[in-house]
């Protein structure tokens, strides 16, 4: 653990502890309003009723926790959560997001930037259009720079802005109050739900317009790497994750109030869903609604400087060396013209995934939302075919009007959120995944999703959950906390046990068929990579990627699944 | 080949054929007005699309066999290359096969990715510069029902002119003695004079409306236009004497300005015909145009102008495998924006040293009609009235550069100073692109040999020279592409430096 948060910790303790305690220890009922609680921990940073960010320093006394530490303040909590969340966060990539604002490449970007827009006193540092994703910050007019920004994508990063619930949340209580409440009242969003997770991950990964997170071409050229096809449980994972599922976590204190209030909907148990598979299910319909959302919010007056933006179109459909003969004209345009810019087709490699979730074994149910589904993109299409970069216009109305394409994506993914996905349905996800339609070519990305996907679902449906101790009646509290630390060690032992040597099968599979080396599926996330550095090699990986050979692989990949299952 | 050689075999029995209708004519014996060769027109020439080049005002397409009498021009060499031009080109040139490669593996390919809704040897879209004897124009149709005519591929007419009219006239004594304005009249394609004679190869090889190849094209399968004219003037199988070319130009045979000269004007008319193809393309675009539809297909008959066109741009500018660390990046965008678009780079870059050598216009000047439209163009949507202003304007300034340079005698000073100044807008645009690299190189191949021929110094190889021809030859050996490539994979940095090198090293060579 770096000695620099241990030291953060002790300094920023002695300060902020008193704050924390009086939150969490003040009278606390649903009823109460939290907001009166909170009050004395906010900065002089606005109104008091819009949620505002506080920076790092107000959750590193709690959740600095390394493993194993018991403190005597919080261990109540450990049921829930573990507690070592920012110690795990110290070697999150997302931490060096600022970081790299200053480093070479971003002074690489910042000369060529300069130059390209005509400002000698440009600087990356205090660009909006950076800070938005590296140091997430929602601009405010009158504050020149987020709180704590240099610690890059920290908590509030994807939690929410803390001034209104940090005080509130770690009370138990907290868990009776429903998703909707928290994020619309406190600010604190729902992460849980894997349709608002997937939602906040793609802001960045992505681009979302109404945030300001947007990387354009001008970007590109000058250096930024290029934003990977990202699978959200892949992306997770390998963050590495902070956090246990549902059913990661054994039983806590008001469980089944939190279920009622935090999975509204849902008709079954959340605790008997394979939470990862349904995470890539939702995630792989989400990357979709994101995208044709962020295309069709820059899809503005052509006349305006700012379109088309070249970031939304596929980079790949462009940028190749011109082979001869070339493999992309023997493989054809489909419908579309030869020679137009495309959208990424990597945001719709899974979407499949969740109409079949939806139709479950119901052929012709499957068949109706398939064809709807692609009604729709074949709408898309035809605008954005008519002439290169699309009619804007027309590409606004057939993605976000009333019956578009992005709302049938939201009713997708809420309907899967509903859903339960057991075993059974893992199975056919499996099976979807790895059932490529004749004469199918997929792209460099998209191979990587359909290879993520499969490894996340196949090491899941091959890990039975752990074996937690059940709440006995009477529970004393000091029972309790030994129970909950005694979960942990039972968790931390299956995490490295079972679940480690189900995903090390699959991954040797992918190892062996050359998919791991070839599509780097392993990613340079933790701060041991620099991503920068990693380009050469993972360029030259998608310049040389060949989709026949990716058809083949899967072939082979899809007899040893069947192999082994039967 | 199978195809190469079957042709060959038709178009053999269609020349023997033309000259058994010939005899009379070639003989002298004027024919009846009823046995003209002015056939009669189909009844869609009327209808074809007006204002078009294209349309030649109704005349058309006499076909080869016009030509091609022992007597007139299909001699056998013996005559020398006068009176054997249609000999030559039958044998040599591969304007003889432009027709024959519609029916190859890429043309089919092309036809099926297009949805054309045509085979591409039936395709006005194709036929229109592969064969345009097609019959109106725009209509694919058969020269007058015979599929001969087509097999010609590009032959005597398709640069000289439609000959219904003046086939008839050609053969009189008197012809030489009528006025190129005469000659005009009746459809003739004057191709003496520089301008005019590069303005017939940029109709096809640069492109003009009606005959635009464009990004559509490209990725469809169709190979990159790489006009530049003194280079395929110097490669093609001359079928005309060349010593008439240096007489004409001066100061005399043995002593002549001609490659710089062709160079210059050459150079000049590339870019005037891409401008017009550029206005039209802004002029008549079509927004509505899609082939998602399961009937619908790519209109063969008519031009899709396109917004934006892609192939206004350097190919390589965005047709490249993205790399780190990227040279692109370290050379910067010039004057563009980070990710804007580097338009006209294969018929621009060395321009300025042309204009600005007439006197015309400083065309490097931030407000020249080249800046803005370059600027205007760099945006992915540029705005189309800026664009056809400012080519239009551009287009004056470069008719009137050919005019003066036209009607100048070169001097070896003059040429060398072409020279030196190529060298030195060739070496940033050799740091920009492969294209001003290869521009660069081209030029600089054809101004030398202008420059040797007009000091008289053609076979006694100087010192200066021989080291410029060696610097030449090495710039050449960097701009090649790699095997399995049909773009320069391997052109960065290093060899922009290397060729950069050799420029600087041409350029105090002059001094």
């Amino acid at each position: 653990m770096p000695t620099y948060f241990r030291l953060m910790k002790r300094v920023i303790w002695t300060s902020a502890a008193g704050l924390s305690a009086v939150a969490a220890f003040q009278a606390f009922s649903p009823e109460a309003p939290m907001v009166q609680s909170v009050a004395v921990a906010q900065d002089a940073l606005g109104d008091s009723t819009t949620p505002q960010f506080q920076g790092l320093r107000s959750c590193v006394p709690c959740h600095n926790e390394a493993i194993g530490d018991k403190n005597p303040f919080v261990t109540m909590s450990r049921e829930f959560c573990v507690l070592n969340e920012v110690s795990i966060f110290a070697s999150d990539k997302h931490r060096q997001a600022y970081e790299l604002l200053e480093g070479d490449l971003g002074k690489h970007m910042e000369k060529i930037l300069a130059q390209s827009k005509g400002d000698a006193n440009y600087k990356v540092t205090t660009d909006k259009q950076c800070l938005a994703c590296h140091a997430n910050y929602r601009w405010k007019e009158g504050f020149e720079q987020p709180p704590l920004f240099e610690f890059g994508v920290t908590c509030e990063s994807c939690h929410g802005p803390s001034s209104l619930w940090e005080g509130p949340h770690d009370d138990p209580r907290w868990r009776k109050i429903s998703a909707e409440e928290k994020e619309q009242k406190y600010g604190m969003i729902d992460v849980r739900n894997p349709v608002r997770r997937a939602q906040q991950c793609f802001s960045c990964h992505v681009g979302n317009v109404r945030e300001g997170k947007v990387v354009t071409h001008e970007m590109y050229a000058a250096g930024h790497p290029p934003l990977p096809g990202i699978e959200i449980e892949t992306f997770s994972q390998q963050m590495p994750t902070h956090w246990r599922t549902l059913q990661e976590k054994g039983e806590f204190k008001f469980r089944e109030d939190y279920i009622k209030s935090n999975f509204p909907g849902l008709e079954h148990s959340p605790l008997n869903d394979l939470a990862k598979t349904k995470s890539v299910i939702i995630g792989g319909t989400m990357a979709l609604r994101e995208t044709v959302n962020l295309f069709a919010s820059q899809a503005v007056d052509q006349d305006s400087q700012a379109w088309p933006e070249l970031a939304v179109f596929d980079c790949s459909a462009c940028h190749h060396d011109l082979a001869a003969p070339s493999w992309r004209q023997k493989r054809g345009y489909g419908k579309s013209l030869p020679g137009r810019p495309q959208m990424f087709a990597w945001p719709e490699a899974l979407v499949k995934l969740g109409i079949r979730q939806r139709a479950g074994d119901d052929d012709a149910a499957f068949q109706k939302d398939w064809d709807a589904y692609h009604g729709k993109m074949e709408e898309l299409r035809r605008v954005l075919d008519r002439r290169p970069f699309g009619d804007p216009k027309a590409i606004q109305a057939v993605a976000l009007g009333e019956d578009g394409l992005v709302a049938w994506l939201d009713q997708l993914a809420n309907d899967v959120f509903k859903s339960p996905v057991g075993k059974e349905d893992a199975g056919r996800t499996l099976q979807t995944l790895v059932s490529l339609p004749p004469e199918t070519y997929p792209d460099f990305h998209s191979a990587r999703q359909l290879v993520w996907a499969i490894r996340t679902v196949l090491s899941e449906m091959n890990t039975d959950l752990p074996n937690f101790t059940a709440t006995p009646a009477d529970e004393s509290d000091k029972q309790a906390i030994d129970r909950a630390l005694a979960n942990l060690k039972v968790y931390q032992n299956w995490e490295a046990g079972d679940r480690a040597a189900a995903q090390k099968k699959v991954n040797d599979l992918l190892t062996q068929l050359e998919l791991t080396e070839k599509l780097r599926l392993d990613l340079p996330a933790g701060d041991k990579y620099v991503i920068a550095e990693q380009l050469p090699e993972s360029l030259k990986a998608i310049g040389g990627y060949d989709p026949a050979w990716f058809r083949t692989q899967l072939q082979e990949l899809a007899g040893s699944i069947k192999a082994s299952s039967d | 080949m199978h195809w190469k050689m079957t042709f060959r075999v038709l178009l053999t029995a269609a020349a023997v054929a033309s000259v058994a209708v010939f005899a009379r004519t070639s003989s002298g014996v004027e024919p009846a007005e009823t046995d003209r060769l002015t056939l009669q027109t189909p009844n869609e020439a009327s209808t074809a699309a007006v204002n078009s080049p294209l349309a030649k005002d109704g005349r058309h397409f006499v076909g080869v066999g016009g030509c091609a009498a022992a007597n007139c021009h299909g001699g056998d060499g013996s005559k020398g290359i006068v009176g054997s031009e249609y000999s030559i080109w039958i044998q040599d040139d591969k304007h003889a096969e432009a027709y024959s490669v519609l029916y190859n593996e890429t043309s089919q390919r092309m036809a099926k990715l297009l949805k054309l809704d045509k085979p591409a040897h039936q395709a006005a879209l194709c036929l229109n510069c592969h064969a345009p004897q097609n019959d109106p124009p725009f209509t694919g149709n058969h020269a007058h029902g015979s599929l001969s005519a087509l097999l010609d591929g590009v032959s005597c007419e398709a640069c000289h002119g439609a000959a219904s009219d003046w086939l008839g006239p050609h053969v009189r004594h008197d012809w030489a003695r009528k006025s190129p304005a005469e000659k005009a009249a009746l459809g003739f394609r004057e191709t003496k004079n520089l301008w005019n004679r590069s303005k017939v190869c940029a109709d096809c090889h640069v492109g003009e409306p009606g005959r635009d190849v464009n990004h559509d094209l490209y990725a469809a399968g169709h190979p990159r236009l790489f006009f530049e004219m003194s280079a395929f003037h110097t490669n093609m199988p001359a079928h005309w004497d060349r010593n008439d070319d240096r007489q004409r130009t001066g100061p005399g045979r043995d002593q002549s300005a001609f490659e710089a000269k062709l160079w210059a004007i050459g150079q000049l008319a590339s870019a005037e015909a891409a401008l017009d193809l550029l206005t039209h393309r802004a002029e008549n675009t079509r927004d509505d145009f899609a082939l998602r539809d399961k009937d619908a297909k790519y209109p063969s008959g008519e031009t899709v102008a396109v917004w934006p066109e892609f192939a206004e741009t350097g190919c390589f500018a965005c047709h490249h495998n993205l790399d780190s660390p990227s040279w692109r990046q370290k050379r910067g965008y010039a004057s563009r924006n980070a990710g804007g678009y580097p338009w006209g780079t294969w018929l621009f870059p060395i321009l300025p040293t042309v204009v600005d050598s007439a006197g015309t216009s400083k065309l490097t000047e931030a407000e020249s009609p080249l800046s803005k439209l370059t600027r205007e163009m760099a945006r992915p949507y540029p705005n189309r009235q800026a664009v056809i202003s400012s080519a239009k304007d551009l287009q004056a300034v470069l008719t009137k550069s050919a005019q003066t340079i036209d009607s100048q005698q070169l001097t070896a000073e003059q040429i060398a100073g072409w020279m030196k100044g190529v060298s030195v807008v060739g070496t940033s645009a050799s740091q920009q692109s492969w294209d001003g690299a290869t521009q660069s190189w081209l030029s600089l191949t054809a101004i030398h040999q202008g420059l040797t021929d007009v000091s008289g110094t053609v076979g006694q190889t100087s010192e200066r020279s021989r080291q410029i021809n060696t610097s030449l030859e090495l710039i050449r050996s960097h701009l090649e592409f790699p095997k399995g490539f049909d773009s320069p994979e391997n052109f960065s940095s290093d060899p922009a430096n290397v060729i950069s090198t050799e420029l600087q090293k041409i350029h105090d060579l002059l001094d």
